[in-house]
């Protein structure tokens, strides 16, 4: 399999204390990669330097061998609920619509053919029935949809997502994860930030355990064994 | 009333707070948003010994100069309120209040300066740039806001789409190519150079309302950010010429503390009657309260 | 000239001991609302009495400035708008109304619009009044009464404000009333704007409330310490300020915030967490952590040539050449004809740094 994403060296310090630490690791073309790892363990640190949001003190990214700012229309962010206002007065197409934002122009105007993309995303997240709402007045879980239908329209490759399944309904949680299974058989790569460790088999082909530095990657047979994970967590004993 | 709208300075001001009104309204509601609305009343402020300062170099109060200096002072103060942000614990509205009460301080110390001095002519038209003297609004008053304002309202043409998504999505809009540092800075061009055009005519009092007020109505009567911004810009525009009439056809209206009522009148009623305001809301049962 | 000094000293220590609380609790931009509104409260109460000298002024004005803190506080309690645009909408319209009611009603009666915003301490003098047979100027007299009402209030009320101020849940959970309390700080807030009027005017009081917190809020850690250090600060601006402004013939009130802003400057340049510190700090720690990811690097790609360390990191070549030079001279590792490799001393730095910063501990394995 052809390694889509790599990471050499990379050190990333937050108030001159390493928050990565030499971090050497690929994500695998077509895979849906998981990285897991305790609070504080660099987990968006890392997704956010393979954007190309972060300036690395040392080491070297390449995504399809060229660097991340280049490659910005070809990776779909689907952030942290947390990052966004939710005050802010706008509807759920017109967020979906900010995905054909990286397709436009210089002046940035959207078509018909962009408007008719970001309905069939939301339909694809079934939440056509929403478009004119108020993103407020909408819940964990449809917030979480609108995020992904945002993605989806952007027609990227890579998909890197920040705790998708983090506070949203059962229904949602298994509607994302048919779509993003959906979309991989489509080619597409997704990489995840997700903290339940309970459902990284079920979800997840490939696992990237971090705690500052790479604890252990591969495929889940190969990487996702009780002992690294106590390693990372840093537990004598951990339930998986 | 033919007699008010045909006069030449009727014209003259109606047409100038109209424009500065308007985009005022449009770019102010982008720091509403982002609930940084009071910039506006810091900066104005501190832009206060930039005018000053510009008026002892120059000798006469020449409007160009003068905004030089207020845009100046303004990129100035708005640094130092980051410079105290990043590197101390002092909270954000402090750091505004320190920066605008010392350096209006130091405006007015320097003002005292120049009026004990011999050196320096007349200083009359100086405490316009306070409270404002939209009544004597000269052409050349209204070429700056005119050219100011154009040039703010392309430059948030121009960029809608990025300012709306930088707003909305921070973390979004620096993943799709869009640094943060250029977003404020496009941001602070158009509201520091708004300030500055608009202070001699209408005070800094009246531009802190005009950055404000229309975006609050705004939101009180849409949720869609495109609607937002153009009832905030109509509603500061139709407040200006009614406010400019009332003064010019009553006594003892100054124009801006007028234009700052209609404003303040229609916020009031959005604010209850709004289609997203109280009453609609069931807010005023205090459902939400505390 | 010492009584305008003491006016002006007496406003300071009046302000300063509410302003630490301001600060903390983040209601300066309110305050810089209310000074501003108290002048409708002025306006309002002189339609009544006819009389710029009576006390009813006083009690207009603060009634106004609370009547502000109750209105910005409605407006953020509904929640439809956010708490800085409400401050905004708020005292920009009280200040439009009395401006107007001024220029309708009023124009007869002389008003220096620059007393309205900087004051004249050097009037302040000629105002006086009979006390114990000694004659004193009023603005001593009221500005003194201030300065000790706020200065009990604040022993009085001390833990209680001092919980509200921390954790506002908690203070109303073990039964302080943080309501009377918040608006007790903003009565007497307004009280004190009122007084301080005529002498430094609606915008300047501002920094004479917020200025000496901060400085000192920069320079202690303790709450004590920094109200104390917030009075001995406001006075030594005021005196500083003073004789600027006496003798090169100024405004005071503004060579005082001129003077206010300086004082911060310097906490803020100079104090132990501060600017200069935190810079030279922040640089120290940068090369430290450049050296040791270097030597990370040479010990995990052995033999490895100084070109190849230097592209691996994104840093300037200066940097870079002091990191390696410093690596060389610490012997934590050994360059022989441009093949670098670590020495048993940089191995074991590695580990213990890689203890230090909390990470997994299998740099043993090598």
């Amino acid at each position: 399999m052809e390694k889509l994403i790599t990471v050499d060296g990379l050190t990333v310090t937050y108030n001159e204390k390493p928050v990565l630490w030499n971090v050497s690791t690929s994500i695998v073309e077509n895979s849906i990669t998981a990285i897991v790892g305790p609070n504080g363990a660099g987990k968006s640190t890392l997704i956010k330097s393979i954007m190309g949001m972060v300036e690395p003190l040392a080491g070297d990214i390449k995504i399809n061998g060229q660097s991340p700012k280049k490659m910005f229309d070809q990776v779909a962010y689907v952030p942290q609920k947390s990052d966004v206002d939710w005050d802010f007065p706008t509807t759920v197409l017109d967020v979906v619509l900010m995905g054909r934002y990286v397709h436009k122009g210089w002046i940035k105007r959207y078509t018909k053919a962009d408007v008719k993309r970001a309905e069939e995303a939301l339909e694809t997240m079934r939440m056509s029935d929403f478009k004119h709402r108020q993103i407020s007045e909408l819940s964990g879980g449809q917030r979480q949809r609108v995020f992904l239908s945002r993605a989806i329209a952007q027609d990227a490759d890579i998909y890197i997502m920040d705790e998708p399944l983090q506070g949203i309904d059962v229904v949602t949680e298994r509607l994302i994860m048919q779509t993003i299974h959906d979309l991989q058989q489509r080619g597409k790569t997704f990489v995840v930030v997700h903290h339940n460790l309970a459902t990284v088999e079920k979800y997840f082909d490939h696992v990237i355990i971090l705690n500052k530095e790479v604890v252990a990657q591969g495929t889940i047979e190969e990487a996702w064994t009780k002992e690294n994970v106590a390693t990372a967590y840093d537990e004598s004993s951990v339930t998986l | 009333m033919m007699d008010i709208l045909s006069s030449f300075s009727f014209q003259i001001v109606a047409i100038g707070t109209m424009i500065l009104a308007f985009a005022c309204g449009v770019i102010g509601t982008i720091n509403v948003l982002r609930q940084n609305s009071l910039i506006g009343d810091a900066i104005g402020h501190a832009q206060f010994p930039g005018v000053v300062l510009a008026f002892m170099i120059v000798g006469t109060l020449d409007a160009l100069s003068l905004l030089i200096g207020a845009l100046i002072f303004g990129a100035f103060a708005f640094f130092v309120i980051q410079m105290i942000n990043q590197y101390s614990k002092i909270s954000l509205d402090a750091s505004l209040a320190l920066v605008l009460s010392s350096f209006f301080g130091f405006g007015m110390t320097l003002k005292s300066y120049v009026q004990g001095s011999s050196a320096y002519g007349h200083t009359g038209g100086i405490d316009d740039y306070i409270f404002g003297q939209a009544a004597y609004m000269l052409r050349a008053d209204v070429n700056i806001i005119l050219i100011v304002s154009a040039i703010s309202l392309l430059i948030f043409i121009f960029n809608y789409q990025r300012i709306k998504i930088f707003i909305f999505d921070p973390v979004y809009s620096h993943m799709i190519g869009n640094k943060p540092t250029v977003m404020n800075a496009l941001i602070l061009v158009m509201t520091i150079g708004l300030i500055a055009a608009g202070l001699k005519a209408v005070g800094v009092i009246l531009i802190v309302n005009l950055l404000i007020a229309p975006g609050v109505i705004g939101l009180m009567w849409s949720k869609r950010y495109l609607y937002v911004t153009l009832i905030a810009g109509f509603s500061g525009l139709v407040s200006a010429f009614v406010g400019t009439y009332i003064s010019t056809a009553y006594v003892g209206f100054a124009t801006g503390p007028t234009i700052i009522l209609c404003l303040s009148a229609i916020v009031l009623f959005s604010i209850l009657f709004g289609t997203h305001g109280a009453v609609r809301n069931g807010l005023m049962r205090r459902r939400h309260a505390a | 000239m010492i009584e305008v000094l003491i006016v002006l000293i007496m406003t300071a220590l009046a302000t300063a001991t509410l302003g630490v609380f301001l600060l903390l609790k983040k209601e300066v931009m309110t305050t810089d609302a209310l000074s501003h509104t108290i002048i409708l409260g002025i306006v309002l109460a002189f339609f009544l009495t006819e009389d710029t000298r009576s006390p009813l002024l006083i009690l207009g004005a603060s009634l106004v400035g609370v009547l502000t803190v109750v209105l910005i506080q409605w407006l953020q309690n509904i929640k439809l708008i956010k708490g800085d645009a409400a401050i905004g909408i708020v005292f920009t319209a009280l200040f439009a109304l009395a401006v107007i009611l001024i220029s309708r009603f009023l124009d007869h009666i002389h008003l220096d619009l620059d007393i309205v915003l900087v004051g004249e301490v050097l009037f302040a003098p000629f105002n006086r009044m009979e006390l114990f047979g000694y004659s004193i100027p009023v603005a001593v007299v009221q500005l003194g009464i201030m300065a000790v009402i706020n200065l009990l209030f604040v022993v009085v009320f001390y833990q209680a404000l001092k919980i509200t101020t921390f954790d506002q849940i908690f203070a109303r959970s073990i039964g302080i009333f943080t309501v009377l309390i918040y608006y007790a700080l903003m009565v007497l807030v307004s009280v004190t704007a009122v007084t301080a009027f005529d002498a430094v005017g609606a915008i300047l009081v501002i920094s004479f409330f917020v200025a000496p917190a901060a400085t000192a809020y920069l320079l202690a850690d303790r709450l004590s310490h920094v109200i104390m250090l917030s009075l001995g600060v406001a006075v030594l601006n005021s005196i500083v300020g003073f004789f600027i402004g006496y003798y090169s013939d100024l405004t005071i009130s503004g060579t005082t915030a001129s003077v206010a802003f300086v004082t911060f400057t310097i906490a803020f340049l100079f104090n132990k967490d501060g600017f200069i510190s935190k810079r030279v700090r922040r640089k120290e720690m940068h090369s430290d952590l450049l050296q040791l990811m270097m030597l990370k690097h040479i010990e995990s790609v052995s033999d490895v040539g100084k070109e190849d360390v230097y592209s691996h990191f994104n840093q300037s070549q200066r940097m870079l050449d002091d990191a390696f030079q410093s690596l060389q001279k610490r012997n934590l590792i050994t360059s022989t004809a441009d093949k670098m490799r670590i020495t048993d001393d940089g191995v074991r730095l590695i580990q213990a740094k890689q203890v230090e910063f909390g990470l997994t501990t299998r740099g043993v394995e090598s």
